[in-house]
């Protein structure tokens, strides 16, 4: 290692802990001698095809990926002495909304447990969200949790962990996450297909269609769009005939706010184009509507404008 | 003719019991072995309430065996775990999300019981329910051995092990 990078293998010592240094140190006393010749070869071969940082694994750095396959996460923060919180210290950093859903949905011991693990700030600021009902269940087991360091309790810290900071699995978080890729497909439908279907569902199941609808982004709500993002989608659409007969039959609000973003030339392209949409029927509407959609989402897609269904919510 | 008798059994209770209760920290007992032959049809009648299901194939006969644990058994275990006052509600008619880790802690070790016990099985899969599992026909007779779960003294509800009654 100090063959390759002078000094680094100092640095790595001064993180371990003495019984890693003993180790190492043995083991260097131990290993059996290769001439430097016959190593040189190797270990610049390993530094060129894992070791720099240009190479990318699966996301990470080889030299990320080697390290994380290699140890467990326990294994790594006593190996390189990383300072590490308490046991189950990582719930005082996950949302309220998400360990509130979590705590609703558990046995009342184990949301006990857990909610004996935050700071007391935290408890008063996640009990404060828990219906009456529960808190007083999981209330009554808060003095008997009991600490069980194992490694089955390592385990379920590791699991727990990935649960609330990355997974949605609620029957609750799948029907929203079901609702928002219908809503995605509903937005691309042509109208009539999409308000046949919906007058279906306002039959059948009112609550759900208002949910697709909320989650929709239609042509009406670009009047919520930011100037920056407006203008950005003029520029995308390019072809004021397909605006303009976008447009047709639209309220005033959204031809102005339209308007107040074109540039000199835009708006000269538009007010003749506008003279030609006399004749547009409203299937030509639809379509140009639905286009303009299509290149708002692939501004979208680009980072280009703002998160579009983040705008909308905000917005209800 | 069947490899597993009731004395293998026995042993296999005695290794699993063992192994759970070192992992998950608790005292956890199987008592009054008893074992009966029955129309599997008649094993479903009697048995509606929710179980945890671990299903395997006795590899020598290829021959299905079901390991069935009572929900109350499992959220006994998991209130055992996190508390010293274990009195929380046992009938859910789900198992909630550390439930189910706890559930599929209990079964890694009934393989491993097995082998210890020179019982050459294989894993199949569990499930939460019992009508997601058929591991025999309706009109099959299968011989189930049932233990009874215990924590400390406590009584909280039934392992049974299922197989075909001539293997």
């Amino acid at each position: 290692m100090d063959f390759e990078h002078p000094g680094l293998s100092t640095k790595i010592i001064k993180l371990f802990r003495s019984n890693h240094i003993k180790d190492t140190i043995d083991t260097i006393e131990n290993i059996s001698k290769v001439n430097i010749d016959k190593t040189r070869g190797c270990l610049i071969e390993f530094h060129e095809n894992f070791m720099s940082s240009e190479n990318l694994f699966g996301g990470k750095t080889t030299s990320s990926h080697i390290i994380e396959t290699a140890f467990t996460e326990k294994e790594k923060r006593t190996i390189f002495n990383i300072d590490t919180e308490e046991p189950f210290g990582f719930i005082n950093h996950v949302s309220i909304p998400k360990i509130k859903e979590f705590l609703i949905s558990e046995n009342e011991i184990v949301a006990a447990f857990i909610l004996n693990k935050c700071t007391e700030e935290r408890m008063l600021e996640i009990t404060k969200t828990l219906p009456s009902d529960k808190l007083r269940l999981i209330v009554q087991h808060l003095i008997s949790i009991k600490n069980n360091p194992c490694e089955t309790m390592d385990k379920y810290e590791e699991i727990i962990k990935e649960k609330l900071f990355i997974g949605e699995t609620s029957d609750q978080s799948k029907n929203k996450i079901q609702i928002q890729k219908a809503s995605s497909v509903f937005e691309t439908l042509p109208k009539d297909v999409r308000m046949s279907i919906f007058s279906e569902l306002e039959n059948s199941d009112p609550e759900t269609l208002a949910q697709i609808k909320s989650e929709m982004f239609m042509f009406e709500d670009i009047l919520m769009l930011e100037d920056v993002d407006m203008q950005n989608l003029i520029f995308e659409i390019k072809d004021m005939e397909v605006l303009a007969t976008a447009l047709k039959n639209s309220n005033s609000d959204l031809v102005d706010r339209f308007k107040a973003n074109f540039s000199e030339r835009f708006e000269m392209q538009f007010n003749s184009a506008v003279e030609s949409t006399a004749e547009v029927d409203d299937e030509a509407i639809d379509k140009a509507q639905y286009n303009i959609i299509r290149a708002l989402r692939e501004l979208e897609k680009n980072d280009r404008v703002t998160n579009l269904k983040q705008l909308k919510r905000s917005q209800q | 003719m069947s490899d597993i008798d009731e004395e293998k059994v026995r042993n296999w209770g005695l290794t699993f019991s063992d192994l759970i209760s070192t992992k998950l920290k608790t005292n956890i007992n199987f008592k009054n072995l008893a074992g009966e032959e029955v129309i599997y049809s008649e094993f479903i009648t009697k048995n509606q309430q929710s179980k945890w299901i671990s299903l395997y194939e006795e590899t020598e006969n290829q021959q299905s065996m079901i390991i069935t644990i009572d929900y109350k058994a499992i959220i006994a275990c998991t209130n055992h775990f996190f508390s010293t006052n274990s009195s929380g509600e046992l009938d859910h008619a789900h198992l909630s999300f550390t439930e189910e880790f706890i559930a599929q802690e209990v079964c890694n070790e009934i393989l491993q019981s097995f082998t210890d016990n020179n019982i050459a099985a294989k894993f199949i899969r569990n499930e939460p329910e019992l009508n997601l599992v058929h591991p025999f026909h309706e009109d099959e007779s299968i011989t189930v051995y049932t233990y009874e779960w215990t924590i400390g003294s406590k009584n909280f509800g039934a392992l049974n092990l299922c197989h075909s009654h001539v293997l």
